[in-house]
């Protein structure tokens, strides 16, 4: 009866052993995660030896060495991710805020939602963890040269970057420049007006 | 003579400074631990607040981390023992200018993707020395032991 009881003792720990050592990582690890807005995208690892594609957030694959193909993607409990990563999920900065900024027609001069929007904007500096930087990004439609568009967004950026110095922002810490017509809120066919696009930005980063 | 030298070159301290600003491809944000930048094999403390530029080396020694925010606003973090090379980076959009590459020698990273990846997803990889990893607007975890 007790050689019994100590052999299946055995075997119970050699099979928790087993499980655990299968249940740890590979010593090189990539992880797809969702994006903060829940969307996910997909990662393609490749090496000499293989590649595989991660579409799925948690989903994970590695190898122990460059001599090794990426293994089959397995799927990492928030646990796992967690022991794994704890301190660059920790050291992730702030996630940046964006505002966007409107205009009068033709004019470089703000709406008046837009104008009272600066204090959301300010308010948001105030509470950043750390001292922020500020980025101004001029944007415009497809319609019209995209010179005269570029020139126009660029100046609607100074426009805003004036008032935001005025309120007492730190000059050092902002940038500011123009997408043109590369980076729209509503993509278009070319020449298509789209009020939606003709604006500026600011970031809180 | 020797005053208008020491004048001009007083006179050139803003502009190189400026200058270092002017090519920043982003800032660190936090430090935990020891960490410097190596640019152009010369090393400097990571603090909070200093500008780094493209082909960069972001090294943590030790237990620690730093987390750095990019002009196109992604973000990424790295950790204890680690090493990331800012291989490439080119946001001007107007340009169609997109590409962030980086070097992750050994460590931990996290990488968040910002405008880039929104404008450019084929433009923003991580090279390792065992793998290289092809993002496509997204979020991504990775540890390289050496």
């Amino acid at each position: 009866m007790e050689r019994n009881g100590t052999f299946r003792a055995t075997l119970a720990t050699l099979l928790l052993l087993f499980v655990a050592a299968c249940s740890t990582e590979p010593k090189n690890l990539f992880v797809l995660l969702k994006d903060d807005d829940g969307t996910v995208g997909s990662i393609q690892v490749s090496n000499a030896k293989g590649s595989q594609v991660l579409s799925k957030a948690g989903q994970a694959t590695g190898m122990d060495s460059a001599e090794a193909p990426p293994q089959e993607p397995f799927t990492l409990t928030q646990e796992r991710i967690d022991a794994n990563f704890q301190t660059v999920i920790e050291a992730q900065p702030e996630e940046p805020v964006t505002f966007l900024f409107y205009f009068k027609t033709g004019t470089t001069d703000l709406t008046d939602e837009s104008e009272r929007q600066i204090n959301d904007v300010m308010a948001t500096i105030q509470r950043r963890k750390v001292k922020p930087r500020i980025a101004i990004v001029g944007h415009t439609d497809t319609v019209g040269s995209a010179a005269v568009n570029q020139r126009l967004s660029l100046q609607r950026a100074e426009e805003v970057k004036e008032l935001l110095f005025s309120f007492g922002i730190d000059t050092e810490a902002v940038e500011v420049s123009s997408h043109g017509e590369s980076n729209p809120v509503v993509p278009t066919a070319d020449n298509v007006a789209e009020p939606r696009n003709r604006r500026v930005e600011i970031t809180v980063r | 003579m020797r005053a208008f030298v020491l004048l001009g070159l007083l006179l050139l301290l803003p502009v190189t400074a400026h200058a270092a600003e002017e090519s920043a491809i982003g800032h660190i944000r936090s430090v935990t631990g020891e960490a410097v930048v190596i640019r152009n094999g010369a090393e400097q403390p990571a603090t909070a607040g200093t500008a780094v530029q493209g082909a960069d080396i972001l090294a943590v020694r030790g237990d620690g981390s730093m987390g750095v925010t990019f002009r196109d606003n992604s973000r990424v973090s790295i950790g204890s023992n680690s090493r990331l090379r800012l291989a490439q980076f080119e946001f001007e959009p107007a340009e169609n200018k997109l590409s962030f590459i980086m070097g992750l020698v050994r460590g931990t990273m996290l990488y968040v993707s910002g405008v880039i990846g929104k404008l450019s997803p084929e433009s923003v990889s991580v090279e390792t020395p065992v793998a290289t990893i092809a993002l496509r607007g997204t979020k991504l975890l990775a540890r390289v032991e050496e």
